[in-house]
């Protein structure tokens, strides 16, 4: 139940009533009256529950980006129904212009649509409808409160899209420079065509120049159909934010980036996720990047160590051709040392692996200050840390992994200009 | 109706934000006409011509009475308040009156009674509660009529009052019918309910004239004390709901009420609360700080000297492009070349004693950081 404005008014009109004739049962009897009154027009109301609301499933968009949820809303009952729906979503998913008045006819329908601008990753889900029907006074509503299943699914905000134009630049400029490195015969011969200033001249080929009235040069299919395997890590190291920003997300941004431009260049790729379990397992395909977002969207960071061996295991489980592994994991000295640096090795001996680990600025600004004995024992703390963790990537490096400890802002574009630099070397 | 109206209808829940807003000054307004609506109606009571005041010339007023009494030969001296009262004296032959017996309070109404021991008569008359409250009575209600006396009293023996709805007296007496009655009498005191009988508009109906006179005139002197609530004690309170407008009570009843509803109506949420699953997320830095905290409540000095200095190493080691295998000599070496400080200088700050205290240690750390600045600017 609930009351309008209507019932303060109602019971104040009763002061003059009171003054024209002032005894208490003046008053008693008014607010009987009223209350009376109240009852009548709860009693004809229409049901609120007898409402049918159903939903209309909602696409799914980025992180900050405006969509909307539409509801249907049937009166099946007799009497007009008047009153107002709540549409109530989890705040993160931004809805706004959740509560729409309603007055339909018996066996009237109207669409209602909410707007929603999500504001975190995920699934984001509607929390609950809430109807409210007036009686035909409009002195009091019925109310009644539902669940209308609903979800918004929120992809990963990706803000180093705006990165993608220049890294594809960079890798036209590769087409054609780089042969590729097999083993075995040769390489993969393409075209030949005039050279140009610039071209490797060691790439001219003499017997076609010969035949020709100009110089021309050879050039070489890029490599293609290499295969990428990003490796998240969402084990408890993930779930400590940096500026603001989870590494996990930071991680995905980067991810994301490079699954994006490998996937321009016509590589493959493979996606794995996990912390103590395999949590998604992508096999790259058309449409890799989408299933990759749309995978990335679930995952949240777990508070528990990873387990290396099944992330993995899950890579081997995806390929056997050597591949470019990118184990996106913050480069923490205790759990790389206890978990992945065994498995090491094997993986260095099959792939070329790459470790890109967000770095918090934190901890350099930490490091700088030692104004008086709080800042300068954590400024040590902070340099032991950092010690630590270059120990630690000295360690990955010597055993063949490249590491890139990048601060979050930076992962994504590094990330990148590390595949292209792999790739214009022929080293995938 | 249209999906404004509904809105409006609705609109404690924010459907619509301007809506929203104006509704309480609606309110508001309405609440202060209410307020002065009965604050108007209420300061009749106030006004200066008080009902049955021997010098009020209205309709309600008693100057007629007065006027006649003196024209008949009794002296009225009219007394403002108990130190007027109090400095008459009152002997046998005088009668004391009291029109406006809701202004006595139990102190004041002692005071007079014991002044007017020796009276011939002191009457309450006027609003029937007031007047039983003198007197120790009950009130009941008294029907519209003309009655006659049908008391023995010779006081009023032959008369008849038309007695106007209202309350009367539970007590034995005159002018009444199953035990209520309008005029009462225990010894020399007596009551009259529904004082109008005495009132300038009444005073000409031979009933009302009669009874008044005969009352009033009973000695040779009338003495009509109008009592003054200021001279009750501040803390006899019983005065206060004299003063107040009897729609006041009810009034505050409704208001009490509306304000619950208005609580209600605001109170009441649209649906339950929407909860959020929060994910668990620390900031990164949580675990070096505390680290940091955890040193100095050590006091491990040399620990953290020994990250200070280790750190400092390495990153000269890197700046200065020596081998990390290199040995401290080397870097010494290099370090001075480049900065031009004496090597055992230098010596000092890459492999220094440990720290004694707080002071050291920072001097340590800063020593250190202008080392690397030095080296980096060199």
């Amino acid at each position: 139940m609930a009351l309008t404005w209507r019932v303060p008014a109602l019971l104040l009109l009763g002061v003059p009533v009171v003054v024209l004739r002032p005894t208490t049962s003046t008053a008693g009897l008014w607010l009987l009256a009223t209350a009376l009154v109240v009852a009548l027009d709860l009693a004809l109301a229409a049901r609120p529950a007898a409402l049918d609301v159903r939903r209309r499933t909602s696409a799914r968009v980025r992180v900050g980006e405006p969509t909307a949820t539409t509801l249907v809303v049937t009166h099946p009952g007799r009497r007009r129904f008047r009153g107002a729906l709540r549409d109530a979503w989890q705040p993160s998913a931004g809805a706004t212009g959740t509560r729409h008045p309603l007055d339909l006819a018996p066996g009237g329908s109207r669409t209602l649509t909410t707007g929603l601008r999500p504001g975190r990753r995920g699934d984001l889900r509607a929390d609950h409808v809430t109807v409210r029907s007036l009686g035909p006074l409009r002195l009091a509503a019925r109310q009644h409160t539902r669940e209308v299943a609903g979800t918004v699914r929120a992809l990963p905000a990706f803000p180093s899209l705006r990165h993608l134009p220049g890294r594809l630049a960079r890798l036209r400029e590769l087409d054609g420079r780089a042969s590729v490195r097999v083993r075995g015969q040769g390489t993969e011969f393409d075209s030949l065509r005039e050279y140009v200033l610039g071209d490797d001249v060691r790439s001219v080929d003499w017997r076609a120049s010969a035949r020709s009235r100009s110089v021309v040069v050879r050039t070489w299919q890029p490599e293609r159909d290499r295969r990428v395997v990003l490796v998240l890590d969402t084990g408890r190291t993930s779930a400590g934010r940096v500026d603001d920003v989870p590494r996990l997300d930071a991680a995905m941004d980067a991810a994301l980036l490079l699954a994006t431009l490998a996937g321009r260049a016509g590589d493959r790729v493979h996606f794995v996720a996990g912390d103590l379990a395999v949590r998604s397992r992508i096999r790259g395909g058309p449409g890799q990047v989408e299933t990759v977002q749309e995978a990335m969207a679930g995952l949240q960071p777990v508070l528990a160590e990873t387990d290396w061996r099944r992330l993995v295991g899950a890579v081997d489980g995806l390929t056997r051709q050597r591949s470019l592994v990118v184990l996106l994991s913050p480069l923490e000295p205790a759990a790389v040392e206890n978990g992945l640096l065994p498995l090491v090795a094997p993986l260095v001996a099959r792939h070329r692996v790459v470790l890109a680990s967000v770095r918090d600025p934190e901890i350099d600004r930490l490091a700088r200050v030692r104004d008086d004995p709080a800042t300068t024992y954590a400024a040590a703390a902070a340099e032991q840390a950092s010690t630590g963790r270059e120990r630690t990537g000295r360690l990955l490096a010597t055993l063949g992994v490249d590491v890139l400890d990048v601060d979050a802002d930076q992962l994504a574009v590094r990330l990148a200009d590390h595949y292209l630099d792999l790739k214009a070397r022929g080293q995938l | 109706m249209t999906y404004a109206a509904a809105t409006a209808a609705l609109a404690p829940d924010g459907l619509d934000r301007p809506r929203r807003s104006r509704t309480p000054w609606l309110l508001g307004a309405l609440v202060l006409l209410v307020l002065v609506v009965v604050t108007v109606l209420g300061r009749d009571g106030a006004a200066t011509g008080t009902p049955l005041d021997p010098d009020n010339p209205g309709p309600d007023g008693a100057r007629a009475l007065a006027r006649v009494l003196e024209r008949e030969g009794v002296e009225v001296a009219v007394v403002r308040g108990q130190e007027a009262l109090l400095e008459r004296r009152v002997g046998e032959q005088d009668t004391v009156v009291v029109t406006a017996p809701e202004d006595l309070v139990p102190t004041t109404q002692r005071r007079l009674e014991r002044h007017a021991a020796r009276a011939a008569a002191l009457v309450y008359a006027g609003e029937a509660d007031a007047v039983a409250e003198r007197l120790d009575l009950d009130t009941a209600p008294l029907r519209d009529g003309t009655r006659p006396a049908r008391c023995a009293d010779p006081l009023a023996g032959d008369l008849a009052l038309r007695v106007r709805g209202g309350l009367g007296l539970e007590a034995p007496g005159c002018f009444g019918v199953d035990g209520t009655v309008a005029l009462t009498r225990d010894g020399t005191t007596w009551g009259l309910a529904g004082g109008s009988v005495l009132a300038n508009e009444h005073v000409t109906r031979a009933g009302a004239a009669a009874l008044g006179l005969r009352l009033l005139g009973q000695g040779d002197r009338v003495v009509w004390y109008v009592p003054d609530l200021a001279d009750a004690p501040v803390d006899e309170g019983s005065a206060l709901g004299a003063l107040l407008p009897p729609a006041l009570l009810p009034s505050l009843l409704l208001l009490g009420a509306a304000t619950v509803a208005l609580v209600l109506w605001r109170g009441r949420r649209f649906g339950p609360l929407a909860t959020e699953p929060l994910p668990v997320v620390v900031r990164a830095a949580e675990s070096t700080h505390s680290r940091g905290r955890l040193y100095r409540r050590a006091g491990d000095r040399a620990h953290a000297a020994t990250a200070l200095v280790t750190a400092t190493r390495r990153r000269l080691h890197a700046r200065l492009r020596l081998p990390t295998d290199a040995p401290l000599e080397a870097l010494v070496a290099a370090v001075a070349a480049r900065t031009g400080r004496r090597t055992d200088e230098v010596t000092a700050l890459l492999r220094p004693p440990s720290p004694t205290d707080d002071t050291q240690l920072v001097d340590l750390g800063q020593r250190l950081h202008d080392l690397e600045d030095e080296v980096h600017r060199a």
